[in-house]
């Protein structure tokens, strides 16, 4: 697709963006005295209809979930290759086909779980899994689910579930990456699933997994070969450290590493790969063409998101300010 | 002290000896039953104490990070990774006997391939700090379990401790005085009533 198609899509992307919360609302929500006064000051921002409901039930996530869906419903309804916008909403259709494998498996109703995000409607996602098979859906998800069904089939394991889907998420990611076929697309899409894998990497040695775990759980989608990331699960978070500051990810990296341990920060990587993949995502702001804008948009609403999540959670429990600042992801506007 | 409204005969005299005895032997029982309980609770609460600052300082760290891990993900996602839960545990519950007192003791069962410390679950929809608290809160059970049976446990002798200080008491200061009072009493007027007959006696020896 030309760059050019883009062209009236990105233009409303722009005017979203000033909608955007800058870096001011967070200090003024950050300095807020208590709970009530931080939410007040979404008054002045697209999230101003539902304040006097958080206020009264403290149910930010709702509010939070409402914007984000009508983002991504207006979005899918005029960005030219719905696959773009799916990049980003594939997340939330993988965690719908994780809720919906469960009820499938126990029995039980998790139906206050579902996030109605995506481009495919849940209904559709739950006919799917029940029959195995759809004339809606794309083909990778049918694969996901018969590998799912598969290994259920065999081993009865409810845990697996989980941890395939998110391994078949990051494979679908690529492909869907392929099919729109922009190279900056799938540049950033194996960027992402990098730093995935360093994350999962260092969890995995914080918490001593196994390498027949770290096989199972890491995508062989990204740019380090999966290999190498296995060999480095069962070596200690101070030499893991090493290696990896000798890979392209050397300044994320050496910035997770804790002065004082020399040892790597899973918490800290966590932080440090999710500013990273906003910097990489920041080049869009400079893009009149093409399909980044788009991505760019909303992975800036995702940390919009979290971040007015972590605020409020921290202001609901009473967390001095500096403690929620250090948690902060970096911010798309300026 | 109020003694008993009892007919002032040597029949009743013994039989109140016998209550008086018997008394007298069932408070020194008790007594020795109260101290014990009260040696033992007092060591159970003093264990309870280290043990409840301690469970509440892992819990309460464990809140913390966990509270950290919600703020930075949908509360969804969470549910759902917990949604099934992957290890059965089961509790044993079975009795020990401290001085007659029935106290519970709790075990956690465990499948035989399980390891409790190893939960499985995706690492897309979590993150560190989520492995951080769930790995705290794992830790916690074993000391929260042992100190709800304690806690219990005190509850329990509490009550009994409460219970055989009123017996105690009422044996020291009640029965025991009363009976000590009518015995007395009962003396006094069969010693009253024995003078009574010599005297009557003595007068009627005179008279002849």
């Amino acid at each position: 697709m030309q760059d050019t198609a883009y062209a009236s899509a990105n233009v409303r992307i722009r005017v979203y963006e000033n909608n955007l919360l800058t870096r001011g609302h967070y200090e003024r929500m950050l300095s807020a005295s208590n709970f009530e006064e931080a939410v007040n000051i979404l008054k002045d921002t697209p999230y101003r209809n539902d304040v006097d409901f958080v206020k009264e039930t403290k149910k930010y996530d709702e509010l939070l979930m409402n914007e984000f869906h009508m983002a991504y419903e207006d979005l899918f309804s005029f960005v030219p290759q719905p696959e773009l916008v799916e990049i980003s909403s594939l997340r939330y259709s993988y965690h719908n086909l994780k809720v919906l494998f469960k009820e499938e498996y126990t029995g039980n109703d998790f139906s206050s779980l579902l996030i109605p995000i995506g481009r495919y409607p849940v209904a559709e996602l739950r006919q799917a899994i029940h029959s195995g098979k759809s004339d809606v859906l794309d083909p990778e998800y049918i694969d996901s689910i018969q590998e799912v069904k598969q290994e259920l089939d065999e081993y009865h394991n409810v845990q697996a579930v989980d941890i395939i889907l998110d391994r078949r998420y990051f494979t679908h990611l690529k492909i869907l990456a392929q099919k729109i076929g922009h190279p900056k697309v799938m540049e950033i899409v194996e960027y992402y699933i990098d730093l995935n894998n360093l994350s999962t990497v260092s969890r995995a040695i914080k918490q001593q997994r196994t390498q027949n775990f770290l096989t199972t759980i890491l995508s062989s989608s990204g740019s380090i070969p999966k290999k190498e990331l296995v060999e480095l699960g069962k070596e200690d978070l101070v030499t893991a450290g090493k290696i990896l500051s000798e890979t392209k990810y050397r300044s994320i990296i050496e910035r997770s590493i804790d002065s004082e341990t020399k040892e790597l920060d899973p918490v800290k990587v966590d932080l440090e790969t999710d500013d990273a993949y906003m910097k990489k995502m920041q080049d869009a702001r400079l893009q009149a063409f093409g399909p980044l804008p788009t991505l760019g948009y909303l992975y800036a609403k995702e940390i919009e998101v979290k971040n007015i999540r972590l605020v409020l959670a921290g202001k609901e429990n009473g967390l001095p300010a500096e403690q929620i600042r250090e948690r902060m992801r970096l911010n798309y506007g300026t | 002290m109020a003694k008993l409204n009892v007919n002032p005969t040597r029949m009743e005299l013994a039989n109140l000896k016998d209550r008086l005895q018997l008394a007298t032997r069932g408070h020194k029982l008790l007594k020795d039953k109260q101290d014990e309980l009260m040696r033992q609770f007092i060591s159970l609460i003093r264990k309870n104490n280290e043990l409840r600052t301690e469970v509440e300082k892992k819990l309460t760290d464990a809140m913390q990070s966990f509270m950290m891990a919600k703020s930075l993900l949908h509360e969804s996602f969470i549910e759902e990774l917990m949604a099934v839960p992957e290890h059965e545990v089961k509790l044993d519950m079975g009795q020990r006997n401290i001085m007659s007192v029935r106290v519970p003791t709790m075990n956690f069962r465990y499948d035989e391939n399980t390891d409790p410390k190893n939960l499985q679950y995706g690492y897309l929809n979590s993150n560190s700090e989520l492995d951080t608290s769930l790995a705290e809160l794992t830790d916690v059970m074993p000391d929260l379990l042992e100190l709800s049976e304690i806690e219990k446990t005190c509850q329990l002798m509490a009550d009994e401790i409460e219970k055989t200080r009123r017996r105690v008491n009422a044996l020291e200061y009640r029965t025991i005085p009363q009976l000590k009072e009518t015995v007395y009493f009962i003396q006094m007027k069969l010693d009253e009533s024995e003078r009574a007959a010599i005297t009557r006696l003595m007068k009627v020896k005179d008279m002849g």
